[in-house]
C-alpha cells in the first residue's frame, strides 16, 4: 500500500531520532523513577509471551 | 476474486519501525496489525504514529490485536471495563477491519503483568468467553476473533482447542486467527502431525493467519520445548505450514508476520525480518494467482447481540486462577509445583492437572516467572 510521503518521512525521522515511547516505565516498573516523555523506546511485548 | 493482504505487526517500537520503514517505502506492506492496548497507559501517542495508523485505517487496512483483556478471568475487573471503553473510543477514531484477542487469562495486578495461561474447557469458561466476546463486539462494532494458543498442558487439551474456539466465536459469528507458529509449538511439544492438527480447527472461520519465530528450551532433561517467543526469524517449517494452510482457509483476508522489537536490534536481524516478509508475500501472491476463492463470510453477528447487565463471573474459577498463578510464579522446581497443585483447589477439578505433562508444567513455570514482574 502506498503511504503518503509526508507521513513516511515523519515516521522515518522519528525512528531515526529514537525519541518514541511505548509502554511507559512508570506503568510497568513501579519501583523505578518516572521519566520524561522523550526517551528511547521500551520494547512493548504485544504477543510473544509464550 | 477476494484479496489476501500481506501484513506486519506495527507497534510503537523503534526496532519494529526501523525494520518496517524500508517495506513501507517499497509499498510492500498491504495492512498493519496494531496492538492498540499496549498504548492505553501512554498519555500522548506521537502524532506521526497516529498518522501512520490512520493512513492504513483510511484504506480499510488496519486490524487490531489486543493483548491485555484477559478474556477468561473468572472475575470481571475494572481494568477490563476500562479496556472496553478505550477500545470503543479508538474504534471511533480509527476504522478497524477486525479486532482480535488472545486465548487465556492473565492474573497480574494490572494488565501489564502476568503471563497468558490456559483454562479448563467447560460450560463456565464457555459462558465467560462468549460474554466477553460479545462485549468486545459491542464496543468495536466490527468482526471479532480469537487466536489459537501456543501453549497447552496436555495432549488432551490440544485436541480440544479448535472445537472450543469454534464454540466461542460462533456466538458472535466471529473468526479465528490461525497462528502457524503456535501450531508449530503444539505439533512439536506433543508430537502431533500438522495435518492432524489442522483438521481439529474450523478453517472456514480463519480470517487471519500469523507467522513468526520462536525459541527452543530444555524444559526438563532431554525434552526440548518450542516456545512462542517471537524473537527469531520464521522457521522454514512454518513457511511450509503456510503453503499448506492457504488453500484450506477460504475466508482468509490477512496474513501477518510478527516479531518482537527486541529481536530486531541489529541491521542484520532487520534485513532477515524483511526477507521473511518478502518470502511470505511471495507465497501469498503465488497462491492468489492460482486461486478463485471468494470470501463468503462477513464475520459480523447474525442477530443483534443482547448483553447481560452484569458480566458473567465464576468466582471459584477466579480463585483457582489466582492459586495457579501463585503456584507457577513461586514454585522452586517441578516437584514443588506438583505438590502445591495437588493440595490446591485445582486438584480433582476440570483443570485435570493429573493429565498435565511434566515438560509443559515446567514450561508454564518458566513462562509465569519470566513475566510476573511485567515487561
Amino acid at each position: 500500500m502506498k503511504i503518503s510521503k509526508p507521513i513516511l518521512q515523519a515516521v522515518a525521522i522519528a525512528v531515526a531520532l529514537s525519541t518514541i515511547t511505548a509502554c511507559a516505565d512508570m506503568d510497568i516498573k513501579p519501583g523505578k523513577e518516572k521519566k520524561s516523555n522523550a526517551r528511547k523506546l521500551d520494547p512493548c511485548p504485544a504477543c510473544g509471551m509464550g | 476474486m477476494s484479496r489476501i493482504f500481506s501484513a506486519i505487526v506495527c507497534n510503537l517500537d523503534t526496532h519494529i519501525l526501523q525494520a518496517s520503514v524500508p517495506l513501507f517505502e517499497m509499498e510492500k506492506v498491504e495492512a498493519i496489525e496494531w496492538s492498540f492496548d499496549s498504548l492505553f497507559k501512554v498519555d500522548t501517542i506521537p502524532e506521526w504514529f497516529t498518522d501512520l495508523v490512520k493512513e492504513f485505517s483510511d484504506h480499510n487496512r488496519l486490524i487490531g490485536h489486543g493483548v491485555y483483556f484477559s478474556l477468561f478471568s473468572g472475575k470481571w475487573s475494572p481494568e477490563q471495563q476500562n479496556w472496553l471503553s478505550q477500545l470503543r473510543k479508538l474504534s471511533g477514531e480509527f476504522h478497524f477491519d477486525h479486532i482480535s484477542e488472545h486465548f487465556g487469562f492473565m492474573t497480574g495486578s494490572d494488565f501489564h503483568k502476568g503471563a497468558p495461561l490456559g483454562i479448563p474447557f467447560n460450560k463456565s469458561t464457555l459462558a465467560i468467553g462468549r460474554d466477553r466476546l460479545a462485549r468486545i463486539q459491542e464496543a468495536c462494532n466490527c468482526p471479532v476473533g480469537l487466536e489459537n494458543p501456543a501453549f497447552s498442558y496436555s495432549y488432551e487439551e490440544v485436541k480440544k482447542h479448535g472445537d472450543f474456539l469454534n464454540q466461542l466465536v460462533e456466538s458472535i459469528n466471529g473468526f479465528i486467527i490461525l497462528d502457524l507458529h503456535n501450531l508449530y509449538c503444539q505439533c512439536h511439544n506433543f508430537d502431533i502431525d500438522f495435518e492432524q492438527m489442522l483438521a481439529c480447527y474450523p478453517l472456514e472461520r480463519v480470517r487471519e493467519i500469523h507467522i513468526s519465530g520462536g525459541s527452543w528450551e530444555m524444559a526438563i532433561e532431554e525434552r526440548l520445548i518450542r516456545r512462542d517467543t517471537h524473537d527469531d526469524a520464521v522457521p522454514e517449517t512454518v513457511f511450509a505450514y503456510l503453503k499448506k494452510a492457504l488453500p484450506r482457509c477460504p475466508n482468509l483476508k490477512f496474513v501477518v508476520m510478527e516479531q518482537l522489537g527486541t529481536a530486531l536490534d541489529s541491521v542484520e536481524k532487520q534485513q532477515a525480518f524483511q526477507q521473511d516478509f518478502f518470502q511470505m508475500d511471495k507465497m501469498v501472491k503465488s497462491f492468489e494467482e492460482n486461486s478463485n476463492s471468494i470470501q463468503t463470510k462477513h464475520f459480523l453477528p447474525l442477530t443483534a447481540l443482547t448483553l447481560q447487565s452484569q458480566p458473567v463471573e465464576d468466582l471459584l474459577l477466579a480463585a483457582q486462577q489466582m492459586q495457579l498463578s501463585s503456584i507457577l510464579e513461586t514454585a522452586v522446581n517441578l516437584d514443588h509445583a506438583r505438590k502445591m497443585l495437588i493440595s490446591s483447589n485445582l486438584n480433582n477439578s476440570d483443570w485435570h492437572i493429573e493429565q498435565w505433562q511434566p515438560h509443559m508444567l515446567k514450561t508454564a513455570i518458566d513462562i509465569a516467572q519470566k513475566w510476573k514482574d511485567g515487561f
